[in-house]
């Protein structure tokens, strides 16, 4: 049982090594004007994500993400201990956001520091975000996440998420999320079409994502951007949504080879054989007997 | 090591005869530390490297200190030495673990895991189940409980768990809107 256990041990170490030496290299900045790779509404540790701010931000360089923001439910510890970890990078850019939660919507508050409070009324909501500089997003929303629809908060928002992992095989969400965009779009034309993950882990960063046409490759330039609506919502796959003229900029770009993979890989074989080796070692940790 | 229960019973903690038993559930906590970092990062990369266990190990490890205190606890009274009956309570971790393993490898195997959140968080009724069951056991055999006693042991440290995890749930996804969302419905 101990050269079970031991064998289990060496595996996992050897699986952990070599994933670490074919983990892909880091991806260069580039200049803007450009087209960005974003995802807008991604958990993080701690709270409900399951990683650390630094890690998303190496995930999001995995994944060909240019951008992500960190919106975690009406709390923000995980930013300050990104800060205080010392440990993010300059690029991908990450923008501290919040999931504005409340009972009657959900919406992602990018580019704020100081968190809403949730029990403001949405139109009230939506003038705190912009009085921090910046953009509300409606969240996933569905008639469970979102049941305001008072017109002036309509008008005001700057995004909708209408591509998002909720979507995936079921038509009636997908469509409902298509209809609360064409419904904003008729009042409010600029109207930025979002796609996010709503990550948490537990599947990949960035699956849905948004492109984003920025004039200047920051996070000024990035909330700018989505508070004109220069944005085309993608995903799950190929699917993209937005405007005709920003669609084919944005097929342009994606003409070009890009960096993101969602298939399975060495890595994830590895990944495999390190949680079959641990699992050996732990259905083998048995637990003390009695001996009378 | 060999020590002696409150029934009488005379236990020694598999192989780790003469070993010191500090050692013992400090390694049993790093191991549970280590199948949370790993579970983790595959779940959420489908990749693990050195960064992100590291990471990983950085960020979870105050769930099993957490579990050190429901089981300092728990342990009380039970007449047994303490770094005895921590490695014995450690040990009942194994269900959590293993279901952790399982879950994460379900995950990078799904082709959509999103789609199955539900079912795949209503497994956790198993290791849930089977950890009351460790633990009786765990209360009868090593601290020597009465059936009534390792109950009444076990409920406390259920509901313990539960605090604590309710807390964190408060802390991590807005339960109270949530709760109200769910009233006003």
């Amino acid at each position: 049982m101990i050269a079970a256990r031991t064998i289990a041990a060496i595996t996992f170490l050897a699986c952990v090594v070599t994933g670490t030496l074919i983990d892909p290299a880091g991806r260069t900045r580039p200049a803007g004007p450009t087209v960005l790779v974003g995802d807008f509404h991604v958990h993080a540790f701690p709270a409900d994500g399951m990683l650390p701010v630094w890690s998303i931000q190496r995930e999001a360089e995995r994944r060909g993400l240019d951008v992500v923001a960190i919106t975690n439910h009406n709390r923000n510890f995980a930013m300050p201990l990104a800060r205080a970890s010392r440990l993010l990078n300059d690029y991908p850019i990450v923008i501290p956001s919040q999931e504005l939660t409340t009972p009657r919507f959900h919406m992602a508050a990018i580019g704020v520091t100081k968190m809403i409070d949730w029990r403001l009324p949405a139109a009230d909501a939506i003038d705190a975000i912009h009085a921090q500089g910046g953009v509300a997003i409606a969240s996933h929303p569905v008639p469970t996440s979102w049941t305001d629809d008072d017109p002036r908060v309509l008008a005001s928002l700057d995004g909708a998420e209408v591509a998002h992992p909720t979507i995936l095989g079921i038509v009636k969400r997908q469509n409902q999320l298509l209809a609360f965009y064409e419904r904003v779009r008729r009042v409010n034309p600029d109207l930025a079409p979002i796609g996010s993950t709503d990550f948490h882990g537990g599947g990949p960063l960035g699956v849905c994502r948004t492109y984003v046409i920025v004039d200047e490759v920051s996070v000024g330039g990035v909330l700018e951007a989505i508070r004109h609506g220069r944005t085309v919502a993608a995903g799950p796959d190929d699917r993209l949504i937005g405007d005709p003229e920003l669609l084919q900029i944005v097929q342009q770009h994606l003409a070009r080879p890009q960096g993101a993979g969602f298939g399975r890989s060495a890595a994830t074989g590895l990944a495999l054989v390190s949680l079959l080796s641990i699992g050996v070692v732990v259905f083998l940790d048995r637990r003390p007997s009695i001996r009378g | 090591m060999r020590y002696i229960t409150k029934s009488g019973t005379s236990c020694v903690a598999d192989g780790q005869a003469g070993d010191n038993s500090e050692v013992h559930y400090l390694a049993r906590m790093a191991l549970s530390t280590l199948v949370l970092a790993t579970a983790m990062s595959i779940a959420a990369t489908g990749r693990l490297t050195i960064a992100l266990l590291l990471s990983g190990l950085a960020c979870w490890w105050f769930l099993p200190a957490l579990q050190l205190v429901t089981g300092l606890v728990m342990i009380r009274g039970g007449g047994v030495e303490r770094g005895s009956a921590l490695t014995g309570y450690f040990a009942t971790h194994r269900p959590w673990s293993l279901w952790l393993l399982v879950m994460s490898a379900a995950v990078v195997l799904l082709p959509n895991p999103g789609a199955a959140t539900y079912p795949l968080a209503l497994t956790s009724v198993v290791p849930a189940a089977l950890t009351i069951r460790e633990l009786l056991r765990f209360s009868r055999e090593q601290l020597g409980d009465t059936r009534r006693r390792a109950w009444q042991r076990v409920a406390v440290h259920q509901a313990m768990t539960f605090v604590v995890l309710i807390a964190y749930m408060d802390l991590s996804v807005a339960l109270w809107p949530r709760i109200l969302a769910v009233l006003g419905r």
